[in-house]
């Protein structure tokens, strides 16, 4: 047998032949490495606001009103549920918050009928009263601009809007009782 | 100095023909039918009666230097084909010897005929493979085709019948097994058929090279010499067929290797530098400067609203927005009698205003938007 065929083991240039294509597919791939970490945050952000949104509903139906608001990555007591590891508003990658807004609706105002001793009303027309009740809303609090045009994207049919590094979805339904009122 | 030469020759001489133990056949068609042993003693006797009692007696066959001498420069061959070179028969030890001394008193003597069939009767005219006459490749086809005859080789008085050994020479892991091989011949037939095969056939694409029987006893014989030399010949040949494949250039192929492994190096720099579009992925979403200054107009209508919730509780305007249960960061807030002006600004320094007197007809998209959801009062 010759001497050749004899030679085992990796040359110099073996070995730098390796490593090359080695640095070229980490090359190819950590773009898409990369990637694939932001789009776990955003789906991650995603599937927060829902829950978030879909407990503070349960809670509108069963007390009336929103959950009361809380300060970024604490979850109000009727969003206890929420809380934990691994869950919404304890990740690290970002901040989730629940806040209750005020609204003021004009709402129609049943006149009572008049007395008949009373004149009668030269024009009869709806009597319109503001009244205060509340909407909900859930934020998402990153310096990733990213992740929040993603979120602005993906609710796209839905009131949002990004205010510095706070993305909020507001939750139109209207509480029957304001916030603040007991 | 001629003396010294003579002395020389005849010592080359004695050396060439010291194997040459066995009678050889008459012919050439000796050959092929089965050899008859020739009576030495009595041939010897009859030619030198009076110096064949103070010789020495015939030395054992030697093994050693034809058995490793063939894996090399085939010094070997070189041997066998001095034996063969020589011009005089020699069927015997004593033959030899005093052909040798003959060849000291003078010219070398005519080969002694004699007849292998009967010792007494008149000697036939040998034939003498010289394989320098006619060329290597002549004597080498000839050897061959003698050897694909089968010439057996019968069994001669004086050889015992004892299995000898054969080291098989092209064999390549280091503890060569021995065959035993009959001596005599007719175990090796195969092996000499598929050699001669192999041997027409060019000898170069047989996977199993044919093997070298040295037969360490009997090779004495012309056809013992003559499948010898066929075998090695052979085997040369095989031999220089396998070397004769070009091997691949170490130091070139080593260079390839290095400019395959720079071309690589240089494309995963220019992909991590600047990634070409196949390589990008998607790129995530940026938010449109409409979409941004629409959200601006729903956040400025969403603190009006906490303005209003105070008006209707307390009948007036706050102070300031931190009198606001709820607020939003950016915004400015002016209090002019019974009106406001909510403030903020877009990333490129324009501003929005929300004027509570007569708010701007942008604001009825993200009042829609704040509507009460339909079939609630």
């Amino acid at each position: 047998m010759s001497a050749v065929a004899h030679r085992r083991g990796a040359t110099f240039a073996d070995v730098l032949v390796f490593l090359a294509t080695v640095s070229l597919a980490a090359a190819l791939l950590y773009p898409a490495w990369s990637a694939r970490g932001f789009r776990e945050r955003v789906e991650t952000a995603v599937a927060d606001v829902e829950a978030v949104s879909a407990a503070a509903r349960r809670a509108l139906q069963e007390t009336g009103r929103w959950p009361e608001a809380a300060p970024p990555g604490t979850a109000p007591p009727e969003l206890a549920g929420l809380t934990g590891e691994g869950s919404a508003f304890s990740r690290t990658d970002f901040r989730v918050g629940w806040t209750s807004w005020n609204v003021v609706d004009s709402v129609e105002v049943v006149q009572p009928p008049p007395a008949p001793e009373d004149t009668p009303p030269e024009t009869i027309g709806r009597m319109m009263a503001p009244v205060s009740r509340s909407v909900g809303g859930v934020s998402i609090h990153s310096g990733d601009s990213a992740l929040l045009a993603e979120l602005s994207e993906h609710f796209a049919g839905e009131p949002t809007f990004v205010l510095d590094t706070m993305w909020m979805l507001v939750l139109t339904e209207r509480s029957t009782r304001p916030v603040g009122e007991p | 100095m001629a003396r010294k030469k003579k002395k020389r020759k005849q010592r080359s001489q004695q050396q060439a023909t010291v194997p040459a133990v066995s009678p050889v056949p008459a012919a050439s068609d000796a050959l092929i039918a089965p050899a008859t042993p020739v009576p030495v003693e009595e041939t010897a006797a009859a030619t030198l009666p009076d110096r064949a009692a103070n010789l020495p007696t015939p030395p054992a066959a030697d093994v050693t230097p034809r058995s490793t001498a063939l894996d090399d420069e085939a010094p070997g061959v070189e041997n066998l084909d001095a034996d063969l070179d020589l011009d005089v028969v020699v069927d015997s030890y004593e033959n030899l010897v005093a052909a040798v001394t003959d060849m000291a008193d003078g010219p070398a003597s005519p080969p002694v005929r004699r007849d292998s069939h009967s010792p007494g009767a008149e000697a036939e005219v040998e034939e003498v493979h010289d394989l320098d006459d006619d060329g290597a490749a002549a004597s080498v086809d000839r050897l061959i085709a003698q050897v694909g005859r089968g010439a057996p080789a019968a069994p001669t008085a004086d050889e015992p019948d004892e299995d000898v050994p054969v080291i098989d020479l092209d064999e390549d892991v280091p503890a060569a097994r021995a065959r035993v091989m009959p001596r005599g011949g007719t175990q090796p037939t195969a092996d000499m058929e598929r050699l001669a095969r192999a041997a027409a056939a060019g000898g170069i694409d047989d996977p199993a090279p044919p093997p070298i029987p040295v037969d360490l006893g009997a090779v004495s014989t012309p056809e013992a010499r003559a499948r010898l030399l066929a075998e090695a010949l052979a085997h040369a040949e095989h031999k220089e067929a396998r070397y004769r494949v070009p091997l691949a250039d170490a130091r070139r192929v080593a260079w390839l290797k290095s400019g395959a492994a720079a071309v690589l190096i240089v494309a995963a720099g220019v992909v991590a530098l600047a990634p070409p579009e196949w390589v990008r992925p998607a790129p995530p979403a940026v938010l449109s400067e409409g979409a941004r200054t629409q959200g601006l107009r729903l956040a400025l209508l969403l603190q009006a609203h906490q303005v209003e919730a105070y008006r209707v509780r307390t009948q007036q305007l706050p102070v300031s927005l931190d009198a606001l249960p709820m607020q939003l960061g950016g915004v400015r807030y002016t209090r002019s009698g019974r009106s406001y002006q909510l403030v903020t600004f877009t990333p490129d320094g324009g501003a929005i205003v929300y004027d509570a007197t007569d708010p701007s007809p942008a604001f009825r998209v993200p009042e829609g938007a704040l509507a009460p959801v339909h079939g609630e009062p």
